[in-house]
């Protein structure tokens, strides 16, 4: 040990020293307390300090204050040797800082076996210093390995252009990390989906499934697929995921850009309470499902539930971290209250947070909490950060297309070959702006080609198809008669209408079929075919409900229809 | 068109990118391979159509209608959105389960 001997008399730092030697210590003098303060200062491995009590220039006390001030980070053992006979100088010495007493005159084994016990407690500060160290070390590179992945939620989780002004949204995690996840996507078509889940727990064990699932969310929404389809995604990649006994709950919605209605699929959630806009009475929308992350794919039930609402609605979706909120008592705040809260309406999103906080007082957050309020009316998007309105159906409605017309004549050898349609379709599909109603314009011309073509051209009766023999009969006539056709056809004309944005006409797709045959008689079918059973006869009704207009023309020989990009 | 048997009773028949009138005889020999004694529940998976027309609707009617007898449940699932519009406006939404 490095020890420093401090005395003013010459021969009383000469005996200490012949008997810490001795014992293999390296010291040093200092003949009062000034040149001890400064020799401690100098030599920042001195462990321990005999002190005397009265020196010149400085006396012990004073200078044990000084060196406590200034090696307070340092673990510096200061005893003090003095006579043992005034009780108040022994307190003031230990009140400056000192640790202990050797009684003067010294006697050699009483010192030595204070020295070994302190030395015993200076082993322990060091290696209690060094845990420390080793604390702080791994303190740092957690948070420099959390810093790292909440940027990469922030940027994958949070990847969203725009927002949705029909959401009202609050989510606080009860550590850094969420286990809840709520995030909402347009649609291309201007609507917008809406994912709230909680993962079992919470903190970045819970959040790290977040990731995946956002990214299905993300993908799913920008490709216009149903509810249930990404919710079957979900599951199947959460299955396979997450350990046993950690799963997802969750509610997925997606809302129509009219705002009436709402495709809702939900596992293992709070109900959904639904506000209507003229009532105050609220009703619930139950989880019928297992939460995602359970179930085998072959297990897994996708029905969606699709909800027809006046515009006004309110839907709110919150996770257990609100009714769950326990206050000091231990008593929770409830699904009762939640639902007064939301019957009296108003800002209900902000009321139940200030609400809740209020019943927590005092506690900590045990759990996170999410709450979110979608409103049913048309949907509004703004862009992220800048705030400003966008339209993100714009590209879907308004297919920025220079006109154009195509025309085709299909002869019996064309007619022979079984995709036409398909053809035409996909060619179409390829023209900005037309590939977002490529499954629209596809229905249309595959209808109005196969009643020019069946009933047209080839004299096709449908009530053939009454029967499931008969309707495979039909498909046989219809190979046969097309392999002995001759000389009809059928011409089709497509025409690109530029619409006018500001006098609000969207651009529009005219389509004229023309058979060289019969032509098909539209009034012959009856328009309340959806409600039978009949496999056959609703061909028209779909027609009607994807065009603007549908007229026959020449006895039915001649279809026009309208399709407006909207 | 594959039909695949996932063990208890249940079928599912998957369907190809378009289902349409060149589909009939396909989706009838497929649909009539499964053991009627044995089938309590048919899937159509259309996770990978995107396109059908009306002889789709009356495809999937028949289906139905051949299964009736022996009460096994036919269910539409994995639709695009586009196509459960197109069973939505026939009211297809009501005669079957569509997930």
């Amino acid at each position: 040990m490095k020890i420093l001997i401090a005395d003013d008399h010459a021969y009383n730092r000469e005996l200490l020293l012949f008997i810490l030697e001795d014992q293999g210590h390296q010291c040093f003098e200092a003949e009062n307390g000034r040149v001890a303060c400064d020799l401690v200062a100098d030599n920042r491995d001195i462990q321990l300090v005999l002190m005397d009590v009265s020196m010149p220039v400085l006396d012990g006390i004073e200078a044990t204050r000084t060196i406590r001030a200034m090696a307070n980070d340092r673990l510096v053992t200061i005893i003090f040797v003095t006579a043992l006979d005034d009780p108040s100088i022994l307190v003031k010495c230990l009140d400056a800082g000192g640790d202990d007493f050797v009684p003067k005159p010294v006697n050699e084994s009483i010192l030595l076996s204070k020295l070994n016990a302190h030395a015993r407690n200076q082993a322990v500060y060091a290696s209690l210093k060094a845990a420390n160290a080793e604390l702080e070390y791994h303190q740092k590179l957690i948070d420099r390995e959390h810093r790292l992945v909440e940027h990469i939620f922030a940027n994958e989780v949070g990847a969203s252009e725009t927002q949705c002004e029909n959401i009202t949204a609050y989510t606080s995690p009860a550590s850094l990390f969420n286990g809840d996840l709520l995030i909402s996507a347009s649609s291309p078509t201007g609507g917008v989906y809406l994912l709230v889940g909680d993962f079992t727990g919470h903190g970045l064990s819970a959040a790290v499934g977040s990731l995946p699932v956002s990214g299905i969310f993300y993908e799913g929404a920008a490709k216009q697929e149903s509810v249930a389809t990404i919710a079957r995604a979900m599951n199947r990649r959460l299955h396979r995921l997450l350990p046993p006994g950690m799963f997802f709950c969750a509610a997925l919605m997606y809302l129509e850009p009219c705002g009436r209605q709402v495709q809702i699929w939900m596992g293992g959630m709070n109900d959904i309470v639904c506000r209507p806009a003229s009532t105050a009475n609220i009703h619930k929308l139950s989880s019928r499902y297992m939460p995602l992350g359970i179930l085998e794919d072959n297990e897994f039930v996708g029905q969606v539930e699709v909800l027809e609402v006046e515009e006004g609605t309110c839907l709110y979706i919150f996770t257990d971290g609100i009714n769950e909120a326990q206050n000091a008592c231990g008593e929770e705040f409830g699904l009762a209250r939640v639902d007064q809260t939301i019957a009296v309406g108003g800002n209900v999103v902000e009321t139940l947070v200030t609400q809740v906080h209020e019943f927590t007082a005092g506690c900590k957050q045990a759990d996170d909490v999410s709450l979110v309020e979608l409103l049913c009316c048309p949907v509004v998007h703004r862009m992220s950060g800048a705030g400003t309105l966008v339209d993100v159906g714009a590209d879907f409605r308004q297919a920025k297309s220079f006109p154009w017309q195509l025309t085709m004549r299909l002869s019996a050898a064309d007619l022979r070959s079984s995709d036409v349609v398909m053809q035409v379709g996909k060619f179409l599909g390829t023209i900005q702006g037309v590939e977002l109603h490529q499954d629209k314009i596809f229905t249309i011309i595959s209808e109005l080609y196969s009643n020019a073509l069946e009933h047209g051209v080839l004299r096709l009766q449908s009530e053939l198809k009454a029967t499931p023999d008969g309707f495979d009969e039909y498909y046989r006539l219809r190979e046969q008669r097309l392999a002995s056709l001759e000389r009809e056809f059928i011409a089709i004309e497509l025409e690109y209408l530029r619409g006018d944005s500001r006098a609000q006409v969207p651009n529009k797709l005219k389509i004229v079929v023309h058979d060289s045959g019969d032509g098909f008689d539209s009034g012959r079918v009856k328009s309340s075919q959806g409600d039978s059973d009949a496999p056959y006869g609703r061909g028209l009704e779909l027609l009607q409900c994807f065009c603007e207009s549908l007229t026959y023309r020449d006895s039915g020989r001649t279809a026009t229809a309208v399709y407006a990009f909207a | 068109m594959k039909v695949e048997n996932r063990g208890n009773e249940k079928f599912v028949v998957l369907l190809e990118d378009v289902f349409d009138f060149k589909r009939v005889e396909d989706f009838r020999v497929a649909y009539q391979t499964i053991p009627l004694d044995k089938c309590k529940e048919v899937s159509i998976d259309f996770s990978h159509t995107r396109y059908i027309d009306s002889s789709a609707l009356g495809m999937l009617l028949n289906v139905k209608a051949y299964f009736k007898a022996s009460g096994a449940v036919v269910k539409i699932i994995s639709v695009n959105e586009q196509i459960r519009k197109i069973l939505t406006i026939s009211r297809f939404d009501q005669r079957f389960i569509i997930e």
